[in-house]
């Protein structure tokens, strides 16, 4: 299921919210291994849409949202919104994107502050974008601009290389000198010669602090700029803080505006909320609050990282139905990650599929759910429990044991361990994704129900 | 699946807004609940009592009718409590009640102030550790491990007899050197302790929520982290200022800082000799510090129950 390639975005000059071309990320694990979170991703979502994205935990999903949002920023790839790559992005530029993006956590009351009103926690956007809006004075941003190039200069591999080699040279000197002084001859005076062994270890000592000194001049000169950076920065800070603190007043009146009015249209008695905590909230109003909070900046597309999947099939129900009413109000595209395939039916305008990292399926859900291409979406669709006493659930078609480590994903399709389709082709060959019937796209050697074309009733797999 | 897709629709969007009263009701109860139903007892009480009559006999020591501490009193060296002293006196006359009520002022005077400085500075260290990891994070636990390697008593009495020196150095540069070498002492302790709770909260959705608004670090250190930290922090400096009395009494033991004034530590090292004579000269200053210690040791561990919020209401 591996699939890569872009048959299944559209043009780019179509009407599109965001485009997500051959996401990829990895983190270092121990000292050499590599964690293939998320491998050659790519979708697109149209304005006003919903994307579904699918898959079972561990495939990448939140990993792939995080990304988008930067947190950690991914390995590379592309992210386009509104014509920005958002991966190429500094960390500055990408604060002013920020508030067209939002994100919305799965554990909501986790996601809020517990010691924070929640009338702070929801202003907490507007702040934070006021608080930028007073521009820093020049010597912070020297400091910011100055700081990590400083620590990039020390961490370089060549000082490394060289001043390892170099230190134990000057250790090993000062053995031979020592060991020279204390072995060598005793003179008249009562001081010993070392003779050769104690003027090598000299030698060797001075070579190698003459090596060593530029490193040090570099250490201690950038280290001196940084004090001397750093000294400056309460003085300097000075103006900023007198303005902000004169403005705080005019600021928070029209925040608290804000505040009611983003809180009654999340269904959130504002009058009785502001002023309390998360913890006197249950699952479902903290969801509201923390998607109050992420709409607040009105953004343009909004990331669900399972919303619902801590809250209860009622609650998840009215959630649901909010997200929807509130995407028409304030005119959002939704990406809509989760495991709960009912709840992506409803919601989804379209649904990607995703296995280990990689997409397996792109289609309109209820394409999708009737005709499930790929192997593994026939097996998350029959895992659907299917409320009809005739269905044996035991007849369902399952797979067993866990996903390959994602440490050392399967060569070729990664689907191949588990497939029931699987052949020598799978295992050599990565497929590519193509357009199977209109509006659907697979990445497999070997799609159900192709080149029969029959249609495959997926969950009623037994009648 | 057509039975799953029903439960998830059946809900219409007018039943979103929720019983606003019911809700009401249940928070409010919940609420109570979380803030009042912690009782705090009758040993907090007497300990905050404690705490409170000491601090305020020390502040308000000269506005008392006490006896002047310098003073010496004829025939009544080495007598035990009477009407008159009512904690006795010590070998040369001194009374011993005003004594230990005055002596009170240097041991927390000094204590409190280190206890402070070893807070804010511990406090700072353990946050940036916890908080930015990586390279830094060793490079600051190496060295408070090897700060806690080193006996505190010993690196106190060490400073403090290198840089201000007993009978040579002024005795407010002996109390100032006593106080910076006790707060030396704190930060290790306090910035651990920070710091590993600055590791929990910093792995929270919250900070990571904090993040995806672009807020910078310094922001969600003292907006996000700070306050959750705070009870442990607040908590462990109670039982911190506990040890430092001791601490400081011990420095007075010995004979270094300035051991010219009135404080617990040089009453029990006065009175060590007189032990067999006159323990009350022990005694007294000991039993002050035993159950300002204790109260201490109590109170810091309340504040934490008191201060903890319920983090989840589901």
């Amino acid at each position: 299921m591996a699939g890569s390639g872009t048959a299944h975005l559209r043009d780019e000059d179509a009407d599109l919210a965001l485009r997500v071309e051959h996401l990829v990320v990895e983190f270092p694990v121990g000292r050499f291994g590599t964690v293939h979170a998320v491998s050659d991703v790519s979708f697109d979502l149209a304005n006003g849409e919903t994307l579904g994205i699918v898959g079972e935990s561990g495939c990448g999903k939140s990993t792939t949202a995080k990304a988008i949002m930067r947190v950690p920023p991914p390995t590379s790839g592309r992210i386009q919104l509104d014509g920005v790559d958002l991966a190429t992005l500094s960390a500055e530029q990408m604060r002013d994107v920020r508030s067209r993006l939002q994100m919305i956590f799965q554990d909501a009351i986790s996601s809020l502050n517990p010691r924070r009103r929640i009338r702070d926690v929801v202003a907490e956007p507007l702040v934070v974008q006021w608080l930028e809006s007073h521009r820093r004075s020049r010597v912070i941003r020297l400091w910011e601009r100055y700081v990590p190039r400083m620590l990039r200069l020390w961490r370089h591999p060549l000082i490394r290389r060289v001043a390892v080699p170099l230190l134990v040279a000057f250790f090993v000197g000062l053995v031979l000198w020592i060991a020279g002084s204390a072995f060598g001859s005793e003179q008249a005076d009562g001081t010993r010669d070392g003779g050769i062994v104690q003027a090598a270890g000299s030698v060797v000592m001075v070579a190698s602090l003459i090596g060593l000194a530029p490193i040090v001049a570099m250490f201690v000169v950038t280290a001196a700029v940084w004090l001397v950076l750093t000294a400056l920065l309460p003085i300097v800070s000075l103006p900023r803080t007198f303005s902000i603190w004169r403005e705080r007043k005019k600021f928070h009146e029209g925040a608290e505006v804000q505040v009611r009015d983003v809180l009654e249209d999340v269904g959130i008695d504002a009058e009785m909320a502001m002023d309390r905590r998360p913890h006197e909230f249950s699952g479902g109003q903290a969801q509201r609050i923390s998607i109050a909070r992420a709409l607040i900046l009105d953004p343009k597309v909004v990331i669900c990282d399972e919303p619902v999947s801590a809250l209860d099939v009622s609650v998840q129900a009215q959630v649901l139905n909010l997200l929807e009413e509130l995407k028409e109000k304030y005119g959002l595209s939704l990406i809509f990650i989760a495991h709960d395939l009912a709840v992506v039916k409803n919601i989804a305008d379209r649904v990607v599929v995703m296995y280990l990292g990689k997409v397996c399926e792109v289609g309109q859900p209820d394409e999708l759910f009737a005709r499930p291409r790929h192997p593994y979406t026939e097996i998350l669709m029959s895992a659907i429990p299917v409320i009809d006493p005739a269905v044996d659930p035991r007849a369902a078609r399952t797979i067993t044991g866990e996903p390959p480590s994602p440490i050392f994903p399967p060569p070729g399709c990664r689907f191949c361990t588990r497939c029931p389709h699987a052949t020598e082709l799978c295992a050599q060959e990565e497929p590519e994704i193509r357009e199977i019937s209109p509006g659907q796209f697979v990445a497999c050697h070997h799609p159900v129900g192709v080149p029969e074309d029959r249609v495959v009733d997926a969950p009623a797999t037994v009648g | 699946m057509s039975g799953l897709e029903t439960t998830v629709v059946t809900t219409s969007s007018e039943h979103v807004t929720f019983n606003v009263d019911d809700a009401e009701a249940a928070i409010l109860a919940e609420a109570e609940e979380t803030y009042q139903g912690r009782k705090l007892g009758f040993w907090f009480w007497a300990s905050v009592t404690w705490l409170v009559l000491l601090l305020l006999s020390a502040v308000f020591a000269d506005l008392l009718p006490l006896k002047d501490p310098t003073a010496t009193f004829r025939g009544v060296v080495r007598q035990g409590p009477s009407a008159e002293h009512w904690f006795g006196a010590d070998n040369i006359g001194h009374d011993v009640f005003s004594r230990t009520v005055y002596g009170a002022r240097r041991s927390l005077a000094v204590a409190s102030v280190a206890t402070l400085v070893g807070f804010s500075i511990g406090g700072v260290i353990g946050l940036v550790s916890g908080f930015y990891r990586r390279t830094l994070d060793d490079a600051i636990v190496a060295v408070l491990d090897i700060m806690l390697a080193i006996p505190g008593l010993v690196l106190a009495l060490a400073l403090v007899a290198f840089f201000a020196p007993p009978g040579r150095a002024s005795a407010t540069s002996q109390t100032i050197w006593a106080t910076f070498a006790l707060s030396i002492l704190a930060v290790p302790t306090i910035a651990r302790v920070a710091r590993a709770q600055t590791m929990v909260w910093a792995d929270r959705d919250f900070v990571l929520a904090s993040r995806t608004l672009g807020t910078r670090n310094l922001r969600i250190i003292v907006r996000e982290v700070l306050p959750n930290i705070l009870p442990a922090m607040v908590s462990i400096a109670f039982i911190g200022l506990a040890a430092l009395i001791v601490v400081e009494a011990a420095l007075a033991f010995f004979g270094v800082g300035d051991v010219s004034g009135v404080s617990w530590g040089i009453m029990i090292q006065n009175g060590r000799s007189q032990m067999d004579r006159a323990p009350h000269m022990v005694l007294f200053p000991s039993l002050f510090m035993f159950m300002t210690i204790l109260s201490l040791n109590f109170v810091g561990d309340q504040v934490r129950t008191l201060f903890d919020v319920r983090e989840s209401g589901i």
